[in-house]
């Protein structure tokens, strides 16, 4: 067995203990991992391509449109909405990201995904896209997924299968050239290759787990809205657990998940929402600003004292 | 027919006509220097056979094919390919990294990598950073990078800059090496006209975009143009 399988399938042990233990507040534990789903397919493109890319929810909201479509307006049955969501989301997002990915960079790059997705909230809430979408009502109620045990089992189970071939991808030829690319893409054109090329596969794969997650999460929620799909707000969620966990990390949004998740668990009853938001994103702020690497740095040392050599994980 | 064929190339930047209409044919096997002074031409010459400017007017042949409009990573493949003024890496990623990536993404065997550390002297360094290696070393990585695409045509921009005469010669005897063992065709552009005359067959002298004289050091100096542009 592979590092990298061992690891992941830790990870799944330890996830599916965490759903068990808290198995009364199961509802917490499914949001986390949805949180780190998000995180994570964002992470990925963003830490390992060197694009910052805040459009990353245009995935998610194609993938839960699409299968929320399918289902409340064909009546479609849900697992084929979902499975034909989270493909047209891909497909969707990635016809439309990776042209631009190719196109600009850097700020410019970060400009027009910001933008795609304040215009593409807009389209959604507008009269053109009314009789598909509903505007601001949403689509709902759709065929719903209950919040059990098997399920949270389920999407931890998702979120370390890609996990896992995320992390054989980075190993790969492909993920090496993407090193290169990162830091500099004339390395990569003068050894005889298109950097878009691998930066593109990279937007595809982290496309297609965030399409997948947005199409079960529509229909987790019981509705598709713009707010649990192209907000702005959705986006900078899954940006500030990307970076509390620490974003050149792949299990860094699931500690970066977990962490902001159960901090609202155990404020909400004592603080306001807005309370709560300050505290968690001023302890967001405190943690990047002293561990920029996010709390898996902490995690690691804390870890390396225990297991002396043991390597930092990807 | 010449391997490399340049038929009256022009660059413009905003307020510089960069090149001129340069024409220049390389035969194959042949070391050619190509020299000018400060401003000349020479690296907008050589990014611009490489693509990473497209030429307003003429065309280049590589091969007998018009590679003008072709993408930096095609004529890689094609066999040409180029070193860089400052070297170009990622401080992060170790020597044999970079020379791994250019035989990665041709799909050429894994034995390449020691074969071209050893053809440049830098096999007892492959597992450093580069950020360690000297100015020689440097340049010998870019060389390295170049030659891990197996390229039948290489242009070294300013292949001596910052290196001492011994240093210099070291690189020449690296590209004696390579266009003997590897059969390259090799286009050597730099200031250093003491070292390009030990290595180049021909010499070609480029002034304001054109080329303005070719041939043997010898006749390159009795020619009144090329002592006009170099002594002003």
């Amino acid at each position: 067995m592979s590092r990298d399988s061992v690891r992941w399938a830790a990870t799944f042990v330890a996830l599916t203990l965490a759903a068990v233990l808290f198995r009364a507040d199961i509802s917490f534990v499914i949001s986390a991992t949805f949180f780190a789903i998000f995180a994570m397919s964002w992470s990925f493109f963003t830490s390992y391509s060197g694009y910052l890319n805040l459009g990353h929810v245009i995935f998610i909201g194609m993938g839960g449109y699409t299968s929320a479509i399918l289902n409340y307006h064909l009546d479609w049955p849900m697992p084929v909405s979902i499975v034909i969501g989270s493909i047209v989301g891909t497909l969707l997002g990635w016809l439309y990201l990776n042209p631009i990915h190719k196109r600009v960079s850097g700020l410019s790059f970060e400009m027009v995904s910001f933008l795609s997705i304040i215009a593409l909230t807009n389209l959604v809430l507008s009269g053109y896209a009314r009789p598909l979408t509903n505007g601001d009502l949403g689509l709902s109620p759709l065929d719903g997924i209950f919040s059990t045990l098997g399920f949270a089992i389920g999407i931890a189970a998702l979120l370390c299968l890609f996990g896992y071939g995320y992390s054989r991808f980075l190993s790969s030829n492909s993920g090496k050239i993407v090193d290169f690319a990162r830091e500099s893409q004339d390395i990569v054109r003068t050894a005889g290759a298109d950097p878009h090329r691998y930066t593109g596969r990279l937007l595809l794969l982290s496309g297609l787990l965030a399409s997948t997650g947005g199409a079960l999460y529509v229909h987790y929620s019981g509705a598709a809205v713009v707010s649990n799909t192209f907000e702005l707000a959705f986006m900078i969620r899954i940006v500030v657990i990307a970076i509390i966990g620490g974003r050149f990390s792949l299990y860094g949004s699931i500690v970066g998940a977990y962490f902001v998740v159960f901090a609202g668990f155990l404020l909400k009853p004592v603080v306001s929402s807005h309370i709560e938001f300050l505290i968690i994103y001023g302890l967001g702020f405190a943690i990047y600003f002293l561990w920029p690497k996010g709390l898996i740095s902490i995690l690691e040392v804390a870890i390396r004292r225990v297991v002396p050599g043991r390597k930092s994980v990807q | 027919m010449p391997v490399l064929e340049v038929r009256d190339v022009g660059k413009v930047f905003p307020g510089v006509i960069a090149l001129g209409g340069v024409t220049l044919n390389i035969e194959q096997g042949e070391v050619r220097g190509l020299i000018g002074p400060n401003g000349a031409g020479k690296s907008t010459l050589i990014t611009t056979i490489m693509g990473v400017h497209r030429p307003d007017s003429g065309s280049i042949w590589f091969r007998g094919e018009d590679i003008s409009r072709m993408h930096i990573w095609d004529r890689v493949r094609k066999g040409l390919n180029a070193t860089h003024q400052t070297a170009l890496y990622v401080p992060e990623l170790s020597i044999r990294r970079h020379i791994e990536l250019g035989i990665m993404v041709n799909g050429f065997p894994a034995t390449d990598v020691m074969l071209i550390a050893e053809t440049v002297g830098l096999e007892g360094e492959m597992d450093e950073n580069p950020d360690v290696l000297s100015a020689l070393g440097a340049k010998k990585l870019e060389i390295a990078k170049a030659l891990s695409t197996r390229p039948s045509f290489i242009m070294l921009d300013e292949c001596f800059a910052g290196l001492s005469f011994e240093e210099g010669m070291e690189v020449i005897e690296i590209i004696r090496k390579i266009a003997e063992e590897r059969q390259l065709t090799v286009l050597v552009v730099d200031h250093n006209l003491a070292l390009v005359e030990r290595v180049a067959h021909v010499t070609t002298v480029i002034d304001r975009g054109v080329v303005i004289a070719e041939g043997t050091f010898e006749e390159l100096f009795s020619n009144q143009d090329v002592v006009d542009a170099y002594m002003g």
